[in-house]
């Protein structure tokens, strides 16, 4: 499984770096694969619409036609890549069980409509309604889903699907007879992949991890981690510890995947604090404040000759590929678990000459908002904010999927010399 | 030198809020007996550090609750909020830069500080709207 796993992660990591290269990150098809699976559905209900018109014939119903059938195939390839991605990633397990089975489920009922294309209307028309319940479930417990695909994309595969569905109109309907679409036979082939998909992350290896502990001397009910939880596993509760304060955070271990945003988001975040245990209102226990902050000793105190360059990067963003340079690097679950008083710290106290983050990319965070925050925070966006003072010429950020190792060194390499010919802090 | 001491007119009528500022004052006052020959730089940058977790966790829950009651001057209070963290940082980067200290200012600075925290829109928002 954990074989299956890597390979599957490396083969798409590649198609994903040459779709980069053509369609540019932020419009990448395997990287918007969910968003892309919603415009086609939106694609097949509408030229369904049209179909169930009855003036709907000769070449504009053929043309209506064509469209429904490619946009479906499509579906079912978009859904399966989805699927079979996040399975790769391993972004299936705790809080995100909930996302993958309701994605089985989906899958399931986009071959139902796929296989009663030719034969009861009744139930072709009904899975769409199932599907956007379960589209509508899908992205519960999700703060801020992302739903719309970026414009460029949506216009590019509306554009395709047409051009194809005019220039071959009749070309959908062999697809679906070659997909085994319409006949009986299908069914075995879905119902046997849907429950083993079911059955996922329920298998091993599953990782072990920690959960946040919330430190009641520290948190006054701010609600901040709340704020910027990804998967909605904080919630206020009445205070339990007699402080006049009304509420304090709370973790649910279900839904928690033990990413620390919440940590980087606490405002007693802090590395100015030295004797006194540095412990913030949360924080993963093991990975605490106190911790970051000794890395970021022991990385400063292990620079070469020549520009400080110390890079903040996140685990699964293939920042490994740092490692081995004049570049120190402090490792995270997550970029979002940096409080950006680190990033002021390191600066100011000198530890470096710049300071590098380092994560995955953009709009394809593994905890999912981890560089939105990130970059919120630094642009003085979003709380905790970066202080304005810092030098943003010693700051920058490189994001990056994890296979674009020489894109990274480039990043890295970019940094320094640009850090070079600064002048010197003056002192 | 000024002792900075809770006062009475410093009650906002919240008890968090109080709470806050009270455990703040005390800090505050703690550091402020200890400044004397000889105090170790060190622990004054501690508590210095501490005291900046404590305003910027208080900070944060008084803006929590600006945003609850829709309190109109929030971006204007926010951005003092800002300021005022922005000046306790500098603070801290002198002594941490100087190495040495200069107790006379730093007590003075951290009273304006303290007061500047109060003389903003602060007091009055929590006694015009809350309740």
């Amino acid at each position: 499984m954990a074989f299956l796993k890597r390979s599957l992660r490396l083969i798409l990591a590649r198609a994903e770096a040459a779709l980069d290269w053509s369609f540019g990150q932020r419009n990448n098809p395997l990287v918007n694969l969910g968003q892309l699976s919603w415009l086609l559905f939106l694609i097949i209900v509408a030229s369904g619409v049209v179909l169930l018109v009855p003036v709907s014939h000769g070449y504009a119903g053929s043309v209506a036609r064509g469209l429904h059938s490619y946009a479906g195939g499509a579906l079912c390839v978009a859904v399966l890549l989805h699927l079979l991605r996040e399975f790769s990633l391993d972004r299936m397990r705790a809080q995100r069980t909930f996302a993958w089975i309701t994605g089985v489920m989906l899958l399931l009922f986009v071959s139902v409509g796929g296989i009663t294309a030719a034969s009861p209307l009744l139930l072709h028309i009904a899975s769409p309604l199932v599907i956007i319940f379960l589209v509508w479930l899908h992205v519960q417990r999700r703060t801020r889903a992302r739903v719309r695909p970026p414009m460029a994309l949506a216009i590019a595969t509306t554009t395709g699907l047409l051009a194809l569905s005019f220039a071959w109109p009749d070309g959908g309907r062999q697809l679906a007879s070659l997909g085994a679409f319409g006949s009986d036979a299908a069914w075995f082939v879905v119902v046997p992949v849907v429950m083993i998909l079911s059955a996922l992350p329920w298998l091993p290896p599953a990782e072990k991890s920690w959960l946040p502990v919330v430190s009641l001397n520290n948190c006054n009910g701010c609600g901040r981690c709340l704020e910027d939880c990804p998967f909605d596993a904080i919630s206020m509760v009445p205070r339990t510890d007699g402080k006049p304060f009304e509420l304090e955070a709370s973790v649910h271990e279900d839904r928690c995947v033990s990413c620390g945003i919440c940590a980087g988001s606490c405002p007693t975040s802090l590395p100015f604090r030295r004797t006194s245990a540095a412990i913030p209102g949360i924080e993963l226990p093991d990975r605490t404040m106190a911790d970051l902050r000794e890395k970021t000793f022991d990385a400063a105190n292990s620079f070469d000759d020549g520009q400080r360059v110390l890079v903040y990067a996140c685990d699964h963003c293939g920042a490994d590929a740092l490692e081995e340079t004049h570049a120190r690097v402090v490792r995270l679950p997550c970029v979002g678990m940096l409080p950006p008083a680190f990033i002021d710290f390191a600066l100011s106290r000198d530890l470096a000459d710049g300071v590098m983050v380092a994560g995955c990319a953009e709009n394809d965070c593994y905890y999912r908002l981890g560089d939105t925050w990130t970059n919120q925070r630094i642009d003085g966006e979003r709380d905790p904010m970066l202080r304005q003072r810092v030098d943003r010429d010693r700051l920058e950020t490189s994001w990056l999927p994890a296979a674009s190792r020489k894109r990274r060194l480039r990043d890295l390499d970019d940094f320094t010399a640009w850090l070079e010919q600064l002048p010197r802090a003056a002192e | 030198m000024s002792v900075l001491q809770w006062r009475e007119e410093f009650s906002v009528g919240i008890d968090e809020v109080d709470h806050e500022h009270r455990e703040l004052i005390g800090l505050i006052r703690g550091l402020q007996e200890n400044l004397g020959d000889g105090t170790d730089t060190e622990q004054v940058i501690d508590v210095l550090g501490e005291i900046y977790a404590q305003i910027a966790a208080h900070f944060a829950l008084e803006e929590k609750m600006m945003r609850q009651t829709h309190y109109a001057a929030l971006a204007d209070h926010k951005e003092d909020h800002e300021t005022l963290l922005d000046d306790l940082r500098d603070m801290m980067d002198e002594v941490e830069d100087d190495g040495v200290l200069d107790e006379a200012q730093l007590t003075d600075d951290l009273d304006r500080w303290f007061s500047d925290h109060f003389s903003t829109h602060d007091a009055k928002l929590h006694r015009s709207g809350q309740h």
